[in-house]
């Protein structure tokens, strides 16, 4: 009996230690290698979920890369700022989606709950800090578990496989060349993604407001922007509480806000996103008010914006 | 409790404590540790429904006591009628009760009676199915006098709960495991040592194969309509290796963890996708359920000695009942119609029992013929899965008919390819050691028994390493549901 519990636990502590060494050792090689460097002429950043990732074609915007990234919270983007402000000292401007829903408890589980976590965990675990990695362990242990033997899969793969670029792998444009809004519409589909109290999220609020400071301390100038989003996105709904937090917490960032753009419906993807054709008109006007209208340079910028969009979407009307 | 939690992780080690070295002086206080442990073991997840337990235990206890003292046939008929009243009452209120009244308000629906009645939200108790059976088969035998009954009412109710068994079987005979609480068990290093192993290529199967297959497997099935048909038959293929995987590693964890506290359970499942024939596969897939119908349902039907009326009768009644047994749902019900179809032509020509032994024994691959007959028999298990899987039978339907679709031949479309390939490498990586264990109780027995020592315990950390790499999130075994 003696010798079998021996045997067990040392079989027991060799596995933990093997299946520790392994998630150490190529975190650590990741980590070492990790390249998260893009051409050096870009100077302006976009970071955000999926908002962002459809509605900004960056081809289309002058020293502009999008690296925003389907469901993915300011905790992630916050992670994925540190990185490439770490690689790439040319960035100068950051462009970040703050949109209605990302105030909102559900962000909670875009943080800590499997699906997102696992998904993201996997880009940003050699990275976390011990905060970080504590706050993911406090709010959901067991799936932190099971997000990091994928994470752990995929540093393996990149060992492996020698490959430590990140770029292509943690967001960029997101192209789609279908539009869904007309069925949704029809059927009464208006996909709610924020919570029914309209509760806040107050660690993905705090993770917003650490990529504010980080930029600011990184001599990087933040703006936060609302991509243009269908008249019946159904997560409107706490706009007086989404303005609220604007207000308050973040009153030393400057919004841009082209909610107020107009589109037909097929130049939506659905209800939240536009699709390509939505994009190339955004990112078209986006580009023109940044390089010939001099947007980031007025003082007024909403006003600027507001005039401008009053006029495309004349233009679209009369059309 | 599940098996493939935390909670499971610090519970076994303590009651395998507590067990061996403080109720290792008494058999008394043995069985005790296990009722008390099993207890916990179920309550964890509902402790209400262990009353259901303990009535059924205290029922069939009492009718074995007044069995072993009745001589007189009518009331012995009584008492046997009593516990399976008892136990198949509880079974249908709680599985089937809304299946009936809805079948029923629709049947009189269609005559153009409208029947008002409404379902009643009845949670299903986990492992009813497989304690109703365990404890029927206790009856069953005193009656016919297969069995003494027992007059130890802790042994017994340790027999009706055992933990490692309780939930998802394997459905233990009183005949196998009940005299097995009447003596002290000693501990065999060998036995805990080889039930670790099983433990181990349980959790393999449950966490790697099963877990991982899940995912592909529910998109593929919840969204039918968007995929190809080669799309569609690899979903039904993963959902094989997810039913498999998550079944027989059940059953190897328990098995395994039995072995751990000196218990022998039987083998439940006998590398059924090596099967070339579907009577084969009956013999090896989920074998305690399989046999408990044969002795308890099949072989009182009068079995295959009538007529040809009789053993088609006999065939479909053993089948669809077992169907049934699985879920209160059409779909099971076809699921068994359609295995009694691929089972009647073997039965009827007499063919059902030509492939008894392990196929191609002694060989490292099997001769053409087999391979064709393994193939065929595994695409006909791949189908009939279908109906087991889908929502209803319209969903089933309609998923067969995608699968024979004019796309049936083009590469399938679907997100997360590369993790799909990797799950089927892993799949292939299962195949290979069940194929080369296949005449071993299972896949991992005697893998590498001739290697260096070293070596083998490298092999089981890799195996190690393999599970905690592929572990997905928690999900609970498909069994618990029936």
């Amino acid at each position: 009996m003696k010798t079998f519990i021996q045997k067990t636990i040392i079989f027991l502590l060799v596995s933990t230690f093997s299946v520790l060494a392994l998630v150490i050792f190529t975190n650590y090689i990741v980590k070492q290698n990790a390249n998260f460097k893009f051409n050096e002429k870009n100077t302006k950043l976009i970071l955000g979920h999926s908002h962002s990732a459809y509605a900004l074609n960056d081809s289309l915007l002058k020293n502009t890369i999008n690296l925003s990234a389907s469901g993915e919270s300011y905790f992630y983007n916050y992670q994925k700022l540190r990185k490439l402000v770490d690689n790439n000292k040319q960035i100068n401007t950051l462009f970040l989606e703050f949109a209605n829903n990302q105030i909102d408890s559900t962000m909670d589980s875009w943080i800590w709950g499997f699906d997102k976590m696992s998904a993201k965990i996997k880009y940003y675990s050699p990275f976390l800090d011990q905060e970080d990695f504590n706050l993911l362990l406090d709010n959901n242990s067991s799936d932190l578990f099971a997000s990091y033997s994928i994470a752990t899969r995929k540093q393996l793969y990149r060992v492996l496989g020698q490959n430590f670029d990140f770029i292509r792998d943690i967001g960029g444009y997101s192209y789609s060349d279908i539009t869904k809004v007309e069925d949704m519409i029809r059927n009464d589909d208006f996909n709610y993604s924020i919570s029914k109290t309209l509760a806040l999220s107050e660690k993905n609020i705090s993770y917003l407001r650490k990529i504010v400071d980080f930029s600011t301390k990184n001599n990087i100038k933040i703006y936060l922007i609302r991509s243009p989003q269908h008249p019946q996105y159904a997560d409107l709904v706490n706009e007086s509480i989404y303005k609220n937090v604007l207000n308050t917490k973040f009153k030393d960032v400057e919004f841009l806000d082209f909610d107020a753009m107009y589109f037909p419906n097929n130049n939506y993807l659905d209800l939240h996103h536009l699709n390509a054709t939505g994009a190339k008109k955004f990112s078209i006007f986006f580009n023109d008010l940044i390089e010939n209208k001099g947007l980031l340079n007025t003082l007024n910028k909403q006003e600027l914006i507001d005039k401008e969009i009053k006029v495309f979407n004349n233009n679209y009307l009369s059309n | 409790m599940l098996f493939n939690s935390i909670d499971f992780a610090v519970f076994l080690p303590v009651v395998f404590i507590l067990y061996w070295f403080f109720c290792n002086k008494s058999l008394k206080l043995q069985n005790l540790l296990i009722v008390i442990a099993s207890y916990l073991f179920y309550g964890w997840w509902d402790w209400r429904f262990l009353s259901l337990i303990i009535f059924s235990t205290i029922v069939d206890y009492s009718i074995g006591v007044a069995l072993s003292t009745e001589e007189n046939s009518k009331k012995r008929k009584g008492f046997l009628w009593l516990s399976i009243i008892v136990n198949l009452g509880f079974l249908g209120f709680f599985k089937y009760y809304n299946f009936f009244l809805d079948n029923l308000i629709s049947a009189f629906t269609l005559f153009g009676t409208e029947l008002h009645a409404s379902s009643l939200k009845i949670i299903l108790p986990v492992g009813i199915s497989f304690y109703t059976f365990q404890t029927l088969s206790y009856t069953i035998d005193v009656y016919k006098r297969k069995l003494n009954p027992t007059k130890d009412f802790i042994a017994f109710s340790a027999f009706v709960s055992f933990f490692p068994q309780l939930v998802a079987g394997p459905i233990e005979r009183a005949t196998n495991l009940l005299p097995q609480f009447y003596s002290k068990r000693k501990f065999e290093y060998s036995k805990a040592v080889d039930g670790l192993r099983q433990i181990l290529w349980g959790m393999f199967k449950k966490v790697v194969i099963a877990d991982n297959c899940a995912e592909f497997a529910n998109e593929f099935f919840n969204n039918h309509t968007e995929y190809s048909g080669s799309g569609l038959l690899l979903g039904a293929l993963f959902f094989t290796f997810q039913i498999y995987g998550d079944f027989s590693g059940y059953s190897d964890i328990a098995i395994g963890t039995s072995r751990l506290f000196g218990f022998n359970l039987k083998q439940n499942f006998a590398f059924p996708y090596f099967s070339r024939d579907i009577a084969e596969f009956w013999r090896r897939w989920h074998m305690s359920l399989s046999t408990w119908f044969r002795d308890y349902l099949y072989i009182p039907l009068g079995g295959s000695k009538g007529g040809t009326a009789m053993k088609v009768r006999n065939t479909f009644i053993i089948f669809i009942v077992s169907g049934f047994w699985h879920g209160a749902n059409w779909t099971f019900i076809v699921w068994g119609a359609l295995n009694a179809l691929y089972f009647l032509p073997l039965l009827l020509a007499n063919k059902n029992r030509s492939n008894i032994g392990t196929v191609a024994e002694g060989k490292l691959t099997p001769n053409i013929s087999d391979m064709l007959k393994m193939c065929t028999t595994f695409f006909l298990t791949v189908i009939a899965w279908v109906f087991f899987r889908a929502n209803n039978v319209s969903h089933a339907i309609s998923y067969l008919n995608g699968i024979f679709s004019k796309s049936f031949l083009s590469i399938p479309e679907f997100e997360n390819r590369t993790h799909a390939i990797e799950v089927l490498v892993l799949i292939g990586f299962l195949m290979f050691i069940e194929w080369l264990g296949r005449d071993t109780q299972y896949g991992l027995e005697k893998f590498g028994f001739k290697w260096n020592k070293t070596f083998r315990i490298l092999f089981y950390l890799g195996v190690v390493c393999i599970i905690f790499l592929f572990i997905g999130k928690e999900q609970e075994f498909i069994y618990f549901q029936f």
